[in-house]
């Protein structure tokens, strides 16, 4: 019995673990989802519009300038020579899109204006991702990108766009921290409001439940890394509690509000878990990771410390992002724990301690 | 992403726990290659019409720094060559016996009894297992006489069984029906080396099979052989990762592991090791599984010989067979393709998987999520040898270690965007040594 089959040729391995990249944008999706429900919640249609147009212009902008970086079709003639442009066009590119626009657009304040939605959006895609090349070659994280950009150009809209338009507009929680210290921060809003979200901010930041709901899903489906999250919140929690030691207008028993209040206040549990994870930007090994966390976490206490910007935690992304293939190409800890790497993280947070104890007016 | 130690799903379990074809078949003819992947030149010591018994010599394979002698596996007539694929995927000659079913053994009643296989000397055992023509059967063909043959000290030997490709059972099957044979092995081995301890490493997972193992092992007192619990992962029954996990001992990789103290044996060599030993007889059956999505599942014992076209027809031929097919000898990690299935099963011939194909499989850009690097088991970057293999960049290349790659598969396994990264890093490997 001579079987008539066809035996094809290929390569090593011949099975394929379950999983795809598409997957893996549509779970960071699914894991903005808490954030995005409680957006709509807490601000209705205001936040949904801004969503969707975030969103919606993000995808548009793949598409349109997705075709300048591909080669067409020498057959083909007139429209079709376009269209074959298109051939590597997937769902990847929508979905990674999709991920960038509503990143960028949770991190926007619920009553901006829609201009500032729609340039963000466009500068996103199209300067932080397309001109590198597209998906997989940006150096920035492209949501950070581009809510920087906006933070620059439409600096004026941010005044007014916390609050709704009849409402007088007062100070966001992380603008108190700083003028008048802790105690009167904490008046205004304690940190059961801060936990759930019950306070002025950007549409996905200020809820910490939600964002944590998220961070859960990300870590469950091993989309994004745990690694990255903990080392940006951990050594803010470490600063900001030395902070609280040296600040002569934090009380001793205030100190674990303090801390808390950090963590809970600002982008910085929506950076750390959202974008300081995405895997394009951020480095290839363990130690690395841990590194770029922990710069994040540097500039962003010093931000908050000591800088005139609110949005410290992206531009420290921004700047991480911009020393990541630095550390990739560090040879001499790679995904092991050296001393080497102990020395170099030992050394930076020891000296960040010092100068964070003694910043804010600590005494011997 | 955070991949540290990648468990595969397979059919594993239901493959072991389904009784095999015990009977043998009467094959007509068998084959034995002249060549093998590690013997590139080889010659049969027998000519046309002459009359061979089951375990006699019909032929010497010739390798670098060692020989490997040929044994029959039937009684019968020596006929033609013929041209057959053997294990590497390659049409190599064959010698080729035309089987009497008579089965006439070569050494009738040759036994050695418990206290002269006491007596024997690390020589005396080395020259038995040379003239026996046994090599590691898990797949590498290295000859076991060589092995043994070490003069350094050893501590540790430990007999390998984790068989931690998907979709092959073999080895637990040999283990599960003769455990007896794979301790009596272990023991030859321990006194060949004068090794004090012996460790024999199962998978976690494998209840039924340490259950029977520990068990055998209660008949064997004064011997300090202990069972290793090994975690399910692949690749977990790479020689320096078992050795490892079992004994704790580092091996650095490119060296020996004699040089550490270690000798590494895989079960069914043992076992075979012993048959041997104690009745002088080469290896002449195993097991040999036929799996995957375009077959029926069947394991069969088989002689060392037998066409696996016959195997195939036996199991019920190819499933649905207007979807083409992918061929793979040995596991679907590291197996070799073949687009021939004219295969004849030699002594390292493992398995032979169906798949249905065409997959598809689109390749989407890299997203660097590091998967690749956190599951590669020798700790290199394949990521960054893709980018810069694809770059045709050697000078990157150079720093980037890319000769300490295994091989295994895992990072093209793992990659999300189902980028070729195990083949990307084979062209570096030439790309570094041009």
């Amino acid at each position: 019995m001579q079987q008539d089959v066809k035996l094809t040729r290929e390569v090593s391995p011949y099975i394929r673990k379950n999983w795809t990249s598409r997957r893996v944008m549509i779970d960071v999706l699914i894991a903005l989802l808490p954030v995005v429900v409680f957006a709509i919640y807490r601000f209705g249609h205001h936040s949904l519009i801004r969503l969707v147009v975030g969103v919606a212009v993000a995808i548009l902008t793949e598409a349109l300038i997705f075709p300048l970086s591909q080669k067409p079709e020498r057959k083909a003639e007139g429209f079709k020579k376009f269209l074959s442009r298109y051939k590597n066009f997937t769902s990847l590119n929508i979905f990674s899109a999709a991920v960038t626009g509503l990143i960028l657009a949770l991190q926007l304040p619920a009553y901006i204006n829609v201009y500032v939605v729609v340039v963000g959006s466009i500068v996103s895609i199209g300067l932080g991702k397309m001109i590198f090349g597209g998906t997989g070659n940006n150096i920035f994280n492209p949501a950070a990108l581009g809510r920087v950009f906006v933070a620059l150009a439409f600096g004026t809209f941010f005044q007014t766009g916390y609050f709704p338009k009849d409402v007088v507009a007062g100070a966001t929680p992380l603008t108190l921290v700083k003028a008048d210290g802790i105690s009167i921060s904490l008046k205004n809003y304690n940190l059961i409001d801060l936990f759930i979200g019950k306070i002025p901010g950007s549409m996905g930041e200020i809820s910490a439940v939600a964002i944590l709901l998220g961070a859960a899903y990300l870590i469950y489906r091993k989309v994004a890394d745990w690694k990255i999250m903990l080392a940006v919140v951990a050594p803010v929690a470490l600063f900001a509690l030395f902070a609280g030691l040296g600040s002569p207008n934090v009380l001793n028993e205030q100190l674990g509000e303090y801390v808390l209040y950090h963590l809970l206040t600002g982008g910085l549990l929506f950076g750390a878990i959202f974008m300081a994870t995405d895997p394009v930007t951020s480095p290839l090994h363990v130690t690395t990771k841990i590194l770029f966390g922990l710069v994040i976490a540097i500039i962003t206490t010093l931000n908050r410390l000591f800088g005139p910007m609110p949005e410290g935690m992206v531009f420290s992304i921004l700047f991480a992002n911009m020393l990541t293939p630095l550390f990739d190409r560090i040879k001499i800890f790679r995904n092991k724990f050296t001393w080497q790497f102990g020395v170099a993280y030992g050394f930076s947070v020891l000296a960040m301690i010092l100068i964070v104890y003694f910043g804010v007016g600590g005494k011997f | 992403m955070q991949i540290r130690k990648t468990k595969i799903k397979d059919n594993k379990k239901d493959l072991i726990l389904t009784p095999h074809e015990e009977s043998l078949l009467n094959s007509p003819k068998l084959y034995f290659p002249v060549t093998s992947g590690r013997c590139p030149v080889g010659a049969p010591c027998v000519e046309e019409g002459d009359y061979i018994k089951v375990g006699q010599l019909i032929g010497v394979r010739e390798g670098a720094f060692f020989d490997q002698q040929i044994r029959s596996s039937v009684s019968g007539t020596v006929v033609k060559s013929e041209k057959k694929v053997d294990q590497t995927g390659k049409l190599v000659d064959c010698i080729v016996i035309e089987n009497d079913c008579k089965y006439e053994i070569y050494n009738p009643g040759f036994e050695r009894s418990d206290e002269e296989i006491a007596q024997l000397t690390q020589d005396q055992i080395v020259e038995i297992i040379h003239d026996s023509g046994l090599v590691g059967l898990g797949g590498a063909a290295f000859p076991s006489y060589i092995k043994l043959g070490t003069k350094e000290e050893i501590k540790v030997v430990v007999a390998n069984g984790t068989e931690c490709e998907p979709f092959l059972i073999s080895d637990w099957k040999f283990m599960y029906e003769n455990p007896a044979d794979v301790i009596n092995g272990l023991k030859i081995v321990m006194q060949a080396v004068n090794a004090p301890k012996g460790v024999i490493a199962i998978k976690r997972k494998n209840k039924h099979l340490i259950a029977k193992v520990e068990e055998e092992l209660q008949n064997h007192p004064g011997v300090d052989i202990k069972v290793a619990k090994i975690k399910d992962f692949y690749p977990a029954g790479w020689e320096i990762q078992t050795v490892k996990l079992a004994t704790g001992i580092k091996v650095p990789q490119g060296t020996i592991l004699a040089e550490s103290g270690v000798l590494n044996f895989n079960t069914t060599t043992l076992g075979s090791l012993y048959q041997a030993v104690k009745y002088g007889r080469p290896l002449i059956e195993r097991f040999f599984t036929i799996s995957g999505d375009g077959i029926k599942n069947t394991t069969f014992r088989v002689r060392i010989g037998t066409p696996v076209r016959e195997l195939i027809e036996k199991a019920g031929g190819y499933l649905n067979p207007e979807i083409p097919k992918t061929l793979v000898l040995g596991g679907p990690m590291m197996g070799v393709n073949t687009t021939n299935d004219d295969i004849v099963i030699t002594d390292t011939t493992t398995s032979l998987l169906v798949f249905n194909r065409p997959v598809d499989l689109v390749e989407d850009p890299c997203i660097l999520c590091a998967s690749c690097i956190d599951g590669c088991p020798v700790g290199i970057d394949p990521v960054l040898i893709m980018k810069a293999q694809r770059a045709r960049d050697k000078d990157e290349l150079l720093t980037l270690d890319v000769n300490k790659c295994i091989e295994c598969g895992l990072c093209s396994y793992i990659c999300p965007s189902k980028i070729p990264l195990t083949e990307e890093i084979k062209k570096a490997k030439r790309t570094v040594s041009r």
